[in-house]
């Protein structure tokens, strides 16, 4: 005989906005490190579903794209790699990956592996950052803005 | 004010700005687990490796590599090895293959992995700081004592 039921899941989407900003200079010899860290974004998605950290049941990244406004677009960089990285037991991944950049000003990244995010989320200390390697050495700041969507699923 | 008094004033006053001193040292000087950011050069001399703080933990990708171009296409080294297909076209350099180190005491850090990107493999880490310029970088597969422990060098920049 099993005991206990099986709790209800909800999946949802929620949509990120998010700005990297580097003042700059990037050279050659050194990959830089772009980060951005998560405070307040889900606030209103967590409400939404009345949920908490202890709700998370799962993340994954399901799409990701980047935009500039630079005027040379994303030309300057050869790769672009998108890692997620927080606090506590859970462990840095990479969560897209773009290699080579297109030389236009916006791509969608593929999304790397299936990693299951929820350990991130429901820290309370959590980065998204973007390395990104120069073609050449760089003077100008440099702005991308990411739209990445994931995937939760809440357990009752 | 009679001399033994002054004396005893100037004693308190020499204690409070000695006190003042040592918090402004302090105050400026490195917390005891960031003494490990830097770039370092492996063991090998094939890789120079910057550790860098992100949040409260510690991470490092290669910035620097002896040999940047792959003889075989002769573009710049991939991370063919990865056992994550669609990691294999990432470059090397740049690489984050030190993650999610926390210090914890006496010069060590542990908690984090260590990747081979000659094999694809990623082991648990710890980093010991035998000085203020050599490393000894162990990774392991379950228990500490199964494993190989690398000695990395400070890199002198601008040299």
């Amino acid at each position: 005989m099993l005991f206990g039921a099986c709790g209800k899941q909800t999946k949802d989407n929620i949509t990120l906005d998010i700005t990297f900003k580097s003042d700059g200079p990037f050279f050659e010899a050194s990959p830089e490190s772009l980060q951005h860290q998560l405070s307040e974004e889900l606030a209103a998605f967590m409400k939404q579903h009345q949920a908490t950290e202890a709700n998370i049941e799962a993340v994954k990244l399901i799409s990701a794209s980047f935009t500039t406004a630079d005027s040379a677009g994303f030309a300057d960089f050869s790769s672009l790699t998108l890692n997620m990285m927080a606090g506590g037991d859970s462990k840095a991944k990479e969560i897209a990956v773009q290699n080579p950049l297109p030389k236009g000003k916006t791509f969608t990244a593929q999304p790397a592996g299936k990693a299951d995010l929820s350990a991130h989320f429901k820290n309370k200390e959590k980065f998204l950052v973007c390395d990104l390697t120069p073609k050449a050495d760089r003077e100008k700041p440099f702005e991308i803005k990411a739209k990445l969507t994931f995937e939760f699923t809440f357990k009752d | 004010m009679n001399l033994h008094l002054k004396i005893n004033h100037m004693k308190k006053i020499s204690i409070v700005l000695g006190a003042a001193l040592m918090c402004v040292l302090m105050a400026f000087a490195p917390a005891s687990g960031d003494r490990l950011l830097g770039v370092w050069q492996s063991g090998s001399g094939k890789a120079g490796v910057k550790i860098e703080k992100i949040g409260t933990k510690y991470y490092g990708k290669i910035v620097w590599l002896k040999e940047p171009i792959d003889p075989a296409t002769s573009k710049p080294k991939v991370d063919k090895n990865n056992p994550d297909e669609k990691m294999r076209t990432v470059p090397l350099k740049g690489y984050r293959i030190l993650k999610d180190f926390t210090y914890k005491d006496n010069d060590e850090w542990g908690d984090g992995t260590i990747y081979d990107p000659e094999n694809g493999s990623t082991y648990k880490s710890v980093i010991k700081m035998k000085d203020n310029n050599t490393l000894d970088i162990r990774g392991y597969i379950g228990v500490q004592a199964l494993g190989r422990t690398d000695t990395w060098k400070r890199m002198k920049l601008g040299k």
